[in-house]
């Protein structure tokens, strides 16, 4: 069985949601069946085989190529199995999934692994603002699994998150972790302005000083604990970048905060270049 | 010439004793008026029907009509904007939105949303008008729209001596820089503390706020452009307060992610009602965004953004802002609903474009079709939304011009629709 | 045009014969007793072995006015979760904790209610309730304005004020507003957490105006019963949901003093403190008091399990209450030196001992009080859960086995805190008519509403007999308003407008001088522009027609 393979024939005139290619809803259908089955766009329903040529035949592996930012939630509720996406992806990719695999080839929009519960969601390009967050009215973001952007993220990523990881190699936007419950974000590159406002607990863990940090953060010296030691252990498993980063051992510099909001969260701050 | 009551609609203030004199048509504010105002009115000049236009030539509102209904069949993606209207206005809106699937937003939604955001991701206490005027006995004053923006403000709710109930003298704190003459109409007698900071400063303003007032170990000094002496007095003065209201108007709070801030005020208001009484203020309401959101909110139970495509409702800020939808290139049609100030021309957006305008608005470049209609509170009756969210009012028609409403073309504009389909 | 409907087994517990097959006849949409000489019927409808009712009335729903829409836009994410697609003659909208008012109108139509009364109307915020009902469609509406917070009365009662005064007042506010009846929210209590004040007991005095709610309560009822409004003052008593309430409520029976009122949510107000949680089951005491008081009339406002909002005039116990409130946000507000709110998403679940005791307490109460005609059938919609779920809670009250079955599943520890398991009462289908059709009706004064004799609106319910009441109560075969069809089966077939009921007493109207001078004082808008002339809330509610019911001023 080779993977089910979702070939983007044309842009689509307006954005459509996609989270029907989704494998637990591909599963046990025919070609015919799948060919026909609806995507809604804007005033227009799209068939599955309208939109795609169509190859392969193993649905718990899933390839949508050529991917298009019009093609939005992409992978959104997945529960299990594994979805490649070539292309740049539009918004809300794994948006509430529990669990699977979701690898992008490319770059995504905003409020990538939304509200997620599991899973991993791995992007070699960059990601929109609001990675790991969640959709406008609720009041935590994602709440399990793992996110890594290779590439930078933009603002707010990490907003509302309420557990998992979001590991970022590049940089990040402003407010970076801001509202934050709880959870692990990591960027090795650089943070935009105001990184943890209003973050309550989680740990926010950065490769390099921010320019400035907020003034209700407070220093809390230097560190290099087990607990810290272990977390940085565990990214390992994430790439070369986070393998070099924990093996580098470095000592961080602790800042907790926010104490405009809270302050049971942390900053940890690796030494080296702004 | 005669002298008539009037409510003004150009700010969220929809201050209801305005005197205005008609002569000719022409109206003058004689009393009640201020700088916005009379120069809204102004504005107005000689009552003018002018007639609908399609592509630039005059045509009836019959064929008008006609021509609009012809641009939205041909549409798939159509896009509904501005919505700077009363409540009726709104209600044939969406009359019109759920008929042809359209995307809708306010022209001015981005500042709407931020306090909005927090409504939805944190909640809130907040006070009206009156609450404010008969027992605040401290004003916390963000920005300088409570002045630019509501130019009524300070006299109408703030001023001491207003009204009897609130017998102790105001305390007022103004957190930003403000020029010397809006300081200058602060009320006389009112002990005053300014913080004098940066507006780009005020995220860091309102969390060191807050730290200071549940006495968590920050240090102030480390705030930079704003008096460690004063924050702390601000924050003890906060405290102290028996019924504290904080106001501000969103529009000032012009950066990405401001609603953060707004966040962090909301939680400050929250801690402090832990103890004492504290309330937030937002003023907002102008060119009927408040109305426009409240109809549609209603209606359909999701605010705006909004999308009825599919025949169903949807809402999504991210992905359903007026400008987004634009930029994106999807919509293939905009209809444009701006009744009251004018001030907001449809944006160019190379697709064809209904334009349900004022009399006296002439645009740069002339769309699909265009229809003058009355504007509520002077060619026609209407209702509006003041800044509070509580207060509805009614604007009684000051004056005759023969414009239909932008209701009355809405509705014509459905009929149309629905009878050839 | 004459239409029939014929074999229909027609429940009417108004007229002579309750319970009957009969045929009913309409015209013009109103029943009519019979076709005149000759006159031929244009069209039948064979409703032989189905049971016809009048149209459904809820006298306690909260469907407009802006702490409904605070709700609204606080709950994007559940609105949107919920949505209700187009059809042929409905619009999109959506259908979250609090509903969009086009839902509201369409799910209440195809359930066979066709009046629903909002409860809690702020005089300032008369308009946008207006508006908002306006917006609800198919149904008939009106509303309660709410008085006994607003600086203005309790600066009349703090100065010792003449009754007539007040009755004056409460009769102005009636008019200016377009209301039906006058409610009562946490007398006092609202206005006192302005001034810091966080409870209010019945005989506790204002810390400003040093008036108590016993006083409010007696001066409000009296004043609406002197009027004559046919709705008793609608009471929202001191201390909601909190534990030991019962003490407040039964001493706000005592002061009515005999006058009519009636007890709204009871259900929220019957708390005691036994237990090892300090919390237990009041229901007994209470219903013990309504059933020796006839001048009680009472709606019960059932909890259900699920996500909810509740949306309340009482910001002093609202924002008590809010650290419970899930998902954890919230919005209280002062209102206008008229009044408050509190708006607070709850998720109540059947095995969290609290929600599991209070779904208990409500049923207890209904069971326990006897007279049908003096106990509504509410959810307090939304607050203890959403209308559409009163067909469940009919099915828990007809069927005694079914109800024990879902008391077996809830928290035991509750379980074992209620009666409720040796309650063997079972309401029956004429039961069932009274409390939602004509004692509604008759508590409101709404004449030709809530029956199906000579001269009623031809709001006529046909429903096919089912053993699950559930299932019949909630997809009637047939639902006509005012005699035309608007749902089938629970598919919305006409969108027609509801007309808005009121009542005008009589009153003096020297009121208005005093009334000038104190908004000049203290508000932010003229008295001119408070009031709602009947042509404006005709237009604000797009009413075809104001019903205005009669009201019949008694001497005191």
């Amino acid at each position: 069985m080779s993977a089910l393979k979702f070939v983007l024939r044309h842009t689509p005139p307006s954005a459509v949601d996609v989270s029907g290619l989704r494998p637990a809803l591909l599963a046990g259908k025919s070609r015919k069946e799948i060919t026909k089955l609806p995507l809604t766009g804007w005033n227009e329903i799209h068939r599955v085989g309208d939109l795609f040529s169509i190859r392969g035949d193993d649905a718990q592996r899933v390839v949508v190529d050529g991917a298009d930012e019009r093609l939005l939630r992409i992978g959104a509720g997945m529960e299990g199995g594994e979805l490649t996406v070539v292309g740049t992806a539009g918004d809300y990719l794994g948006e509430s999934m529990r669990s699977g695999t979701i690898v992008v080839r490319g770059d995504v929009g905003t409020f990538v692994g939304a509200g997620m519960r599991g899973g991993r969601i791995d992007v070699s390009g960059n990601a929109g603002a609001f990675a790991g967050s969640g959709r406008a009215g609720t009041l935590q973001g994602m709440a399990g699994g793992a996110i890594v952007v290779r590439g930078n993220a933009g603002d707010r990523a990490g907003d509302r998150m309420r557990r998992g990881l979001l590991l970022i190699e590049g940089n990040a936007g402003d407010y970076c972790a801001s509202r934050m419950l709880a959870g692990t974000a990591v960027v090795l590159g650089r943070v935009g302005i105001d990184a943890g406002y209003l973050m309550r607990r989680g740990t926010l863990i950065l490769g390099r000083s921010p320019a400035e940090l907020l003034p209700t953060f407070n220093h809390n010296g230097w560190h290099d604990l087990l607990a810290i030691r272990l977390l940085l252990e565990s990214l390992t498993v994430y790439g070369k970048r986070f393998q070099s980063f924990a093996r580098s051992r470095p000592s961080l510099s602790r800042w907790l905060g926010d104490l405009g909001c809270d302050g049971k969260g942390e900053i940890l701050i690796a030494p080296g270049r702004p | 010439m005669s002298l008539r009551e009037a409510t003004c609609a150009f700010c969220g203030l929809l201050c209801d004793d305005l005197e205005v004199e008609v002569a000719g048509g022409v109206l003058r504010v004689v009393r009640g008026g201020c700088a916005r105002s009379e120069a809204a009115f102004a504005a107005l000049g000689e009552p003018a029907a002018p007639p609908p236009r399609i592509a630039g030539q005059a045509a009836t509102l019959d064929a008008a009509v006609a021509a609009a209904a012809d641009v939205l069949r041909a549409a798939r993606r159509p896009l509904i904007g501005g919505l700077d209207v009363d409540v009726n206005g709104m209600r044939s809106t969406l009359a019109l939105a759920r008929r042809i699937g359209a995307v809708v937003d306010h022209a001015d939604g981005a500042a709407k949303y931020r306090n909005l955001h927090v409504l939805q991701e944190f909640g809130g206490i907040t006070t009206t008008f009156a609450e404010a005027r008969n027992r605040a006995d401290l004003v916390v004053l963000v920005g300088d729209g409570w002045s630019r923006r509501f130019p009524r403000f300070l006299e109408r709710i703030v001023a001491p001596g207003a009204s009897g109930a609130a017998t102790a003298a105001r305390r007022i704190v103004t957190v930003t820089a403000i020029d010397p003459a809006t300081r200058m109409a602060l009320p006389k007698g009112a002990e005053v503390l300014a913080l004098d900071a940066p507006l780009v400063g005020l995220p860091a303003v309102c969390t060191m706020l807050q730290a200071l007032v549940e006495g968590r170990p920050v240090q102030p000094a480390r705030l930079a452009g704003v008096s460690q002496e004063a924050l702390v007095r601000c924050a003890e003065w906060i405290r102290a307060a028996r019924y504290g209201v904080v106001v501000w108007s969103a529009a000032d709070l012009d950066w990405p992610h401001a609603e953060l801030t707004v966040q962090a005020i909301a939680r400050l208001v929250r801690t402090l009602n832990g103890s004492t009484r504290f309330a937030a203020l937002p003023l907002a309401g102008t060119d009927g965004d408040l109305t426009a959101n409240a109809v549609q909110t209603w209606q359909s139970g999701v605010p705006l953004p909004a999308s009825y495509a599919n025949g169903s409702v949807d809402f999504d800020p991210n992905r359903y802002a007026l400008r987004d939808v634009l930029a994106r290139g999807e919509a293939d049609a905009l209809v444009w609903v701006s009744s009251l100030s004018g001030a907001v021309p449809p944006p160019a957006s190379g697709v064809p474009t209904i334009a349900l305008t004022r009399a006296d608005v002439r645009l740069g470049m002339a769309p699909s079709v265009q229809i003058p209609v009355a504007t509520p509170g002077i060619d026609a009756s209407g209702h509006l939304l003041r800044s509070d969210k509580v207060i509805t009012l009614r604007l009684p028609r000051l004056r005759e011009n023969g414009l239909p409403s932008a209701s009355t073309v809405l509705d014509a504009l459905l009929g149309q629709l629905e009878q050839r389909c | 045009m004459l239409t029939r409907f014929v074999g229909a087994r027609v429940i009417d517990p108004v007229h002579a014969t309750p319970d009957a097959v009969r045929d009913l006849y309409v015209r013009d949409g109103r029943i009519v007793s019979g076709p005149r000489d000759g006159e031929p019927v244009h069209r039948t409808w064979d409703a032989a072995g189905a049971i016809a009712m009048a149209g459904a009335i809820d006298l306690h729903t909260h469907i407009g006015g802006g702490k409904v829409n605070i709700a609204r836009g606080l709950l994007p994410e559940l609105g949107r979760e919920h949505p209700l697609a187009a059809t042929e003659v409905c619009g999109a909208c959506t259908m979250g904790p609090a509903p969009s008012t086009l839902a509201t109108g369409y799910r209440y139509a195809a359930m066979g209610y066709t009046a629903c009364f909002e409860p809690a109307m702020l005089p300032v915020n008369a308009r946008q309730a207006h508006m908002e009902m306006g917006d609800t469609p198919i149904v008939d509406k009106g509303a309660y304005a709410m008085l006994g917070n607003d600086d203005f009365l309790l600066r009349l009662l703090a100065d010792g004020a003449d009754r007539r005064e007040i009755r004056d007042y409460v009769a102005w506010t009636l008019h200016a507003t377009q209301a039906i009846a006058i409610k009562v929210v946490n007398a006092g209590g609202i206005s006192a957490f302005k001034f810091n004040q966080r409870s209010l007991d019945v005989d506790e005095a204002h810390v400003h105006y040093g008036v108590t709610p016993r006083t409010i309560l007696r001066e409000l009822a009296r004043a609406v019963h002197d009027l004559g409004v046919p709705h008793p003052l609608h009471v929202h008593s001191s201390n909601l949901g909190v534990p030991g309430n019962v003490d407040s409520t039964l001493a706000t029976i005592d002061a009515a003093e005999g006058l009519p009122i009636h007890l709204t949510h009871l259900q929220f107000h019957s708390y005691g403190t036994e237990g090892d949680r300090r919390f237990s089951s009041a229901a007994a005491r209470i219903a013990e008091k309504v059933n020796a008081s006839p001048n009680v009339s009472v709606d019960v406002g059932q909890i259900m399990f699920g996500q909810t909002v509740t949306a309340s005039g009482d910001s002093m116990l609202q924002y008590r209450n809010a650290r419970h409130g899930r998902p954890a946000k919230w919005v209280v507000m002062d209102i206008e030196c008229d009044a408050g709110c509190g708006v607070v998403p709850f998720r109540y679940r059947d095995r969290d001992f609290v929600n599991a005791l209070q779904w208990a307490i409500g049923l207890e109460l209904f069971l326990l009080i006897r007279d049908p005609w003096r106990v509504f059938l509410t959810t307090d919609h939304p607050n203890g859960g959403p209308f559409t779920s009163y067909p469940h809670l009919i099915k828990l009250l007809m069927d005694g086995s079914f109800r024990k079955d879902v008391l077996a599943r809830i928290n035991p520890e509750a379980a074992a805190m209620t009666a409720l398991g040796s309650l063997e009462r079972e309401y029956s289908l004429q039961e069932i008519a009274i409390m939602t059709r004509a004692a509604p009706a008759r508590i409101l004064g709404l004449e030709d509403h809530g029956h199906l004799g000579a001269g009623a609106a031809a709001n006529i319910v046909i429903y096919e007999p089912h053993p699950d009441p559930e299932v019949m109560f909630a997809t009637p075969r047939w639902v006509f308003k005012d005699g035309e069809l608007v749902a089938e089966r629970g598919e919305v077939k006409a969108v027609p407008q509801g007309a808005i009921h009121t009542v005008k007493p009589d009153f003096d109207r020297g009121i208005e001088r005093r009334l000038k001078t104190w908004f000049e004082q203290h508000h932010t808008q003229s008295l001119a522009s408070f009031k709602i002339d009947d042509e404006e809330v005709c237009e604000c509610g797009r009413a075809p027609r104001l019903a205005v019911h009669a009201c019949r001023a008694r001497s005191s």
